[in-house]
């Protein structure tokens, strides 16, 4: 499975501790660790680790221990698919642009941070049946309300499922996210599979009712 | 031009109310009464990205902090929410910003703008 990350892709050593408030993404993975006690409000408090620590949780519980497999398999977690995806996170939490959303009155002046919305899109993904998103991309000129954005989710999916109904899946989940949850002008969600993620006997077992095919049928799938 | 035409000068506009800490205090308690807001963040003063360091925003729930997160910039209030993600964040941004307008009229301050920035969603 698992890839190491692209030459696109960030590289851990290469993120600063502003990106997320201060914090590295090493620190909230211990913070996690320790069951989040004792409370830091440094963390709590700040939207960028919450948004990261939220996708750090979903990645930890994907695919039922796949992941964990997967890395005992692999180089340490700063070269790691898992760390690119991790390095991802705490690009994509990061504040960013302001995304206006639509006013209705001359006192009103509402945005969204980019990184909340990241943070949606990738939460819309992992949260389907077998995928971890590994990267999502906002193209377009998101300052501007009525300007078309085009989105790009690059995802693993655990072997055992459908690659194109999962991508499929995805890509319905993004759109509908993002219809209900902005005012964004979305032209496409663009799903890219970059990676099969092996599963291990756990996920044989719970793939195993039918509703998922075999990681061979799987393969054999065009990937989008 | 600067003509200067005694008895013409324009006349000035009451000035507005100072925002107080107890004010703003006040403020925040209605916008975390808004239905789907979660979490209330301190937001920056200067303008550009109000989230930033976040260090001092505070949750519903179990805050004893006394500091007020919403920034005043002149007549413009800056907030910096949360929300639950089951509630459409455009809602109730709009939300906040009516019920922070309606609480600042209500203590004779007139505010021309509110940013409302939703930085977190469920």
């Amino acid at each position: 499975m698992t890839a190491a990350p692209g030459p696109h892709e960030p590289d851990l050593a290469a993120l600063e501790p502003e990106d997320l408030d201060g914090h590295t993404i090493d620190e909230l993975s211990d913070y996690l660790d320790a069951g989040m006690v004792p409370a830091d409000p440094t963390i709590d408090d700040s939207p960028a680790c919450q948004n990261a620590l939220a996708a750090i949780m979903r990645l930890r519980s994907a695919s039922l221990g796949s992941l964990d497999e997967a890395a005992k398999a692999e180089a340490p977690a700063d070269e790691s698919w898992i760390g690119g995806v991790l390095a991802n996170i705490s690009l994509e939490v990061r504040a960013g642009r302001d995304i206006p959303l639509r006013a209705a009155a001359p006192t009103e002046h509402p945005v969204m941070t980019e990184g909340a919305v990241r943070s949606l899109v990738r939460r819309a993904g992992d949260e389907v049946p077998g995928v971890v998103v590994s990267r999502c991309v906002l193209d377009g000129d998101v300052t501007e309300l009525a300007s078309p954005v085009r989105v790009s989710v690059e995802i693993a999916v655990v072997a055992g499922h459908r690659i194109v109904p999962t991508a499929e899946s995805v890509r319905r989940a993004v759109e509908e996210m993002l219809a209900a949850q902005t005012d964004l002008t979305v032209e496409a969600v663009d799903v890219l599979v970059r990676d099969l993620i092996a599963p291990t006997t756990a996920d044989r077992v719970a793939t195993a009712d039918g509703t998922a095919s075999t990681g061979t049928d799987a393969d054999e799938e065009a990937a989008r | 031009m600067t003509d200067d035409i005694p008895g013409t000068e324009p006349v000035q506009p009451e000035p507005d109310l100072a925002w107080t800490d107890e004010a703003l205090l006040a403020v925040e308690a209605v916008v975390l009464d808004v239905p789907g807001v979660t979490d209330l963040y301190r937001g920056r003063t200067s303008v550009g990205n109000a989230v930033g360091s976040a260090v001092a925003a505070v949750r519903r729930i179990g805050s004893s902090e006394a500091a007020p997160r919403i920034a005043v910039d002149g007549t413009t209030l800056r907030i910096v929410i949360g929300t639950d993600g089951a509630a459409p964040a455009p809602t109730v941004a709009h939300a906040v910003h009516d019920a922070v307008l309606a609480a600042a009229r209500a203590t004779g301050r007139q505010p021309t703008r509110i940013d409302v920035r939703v930085a977190r969603i469920g």
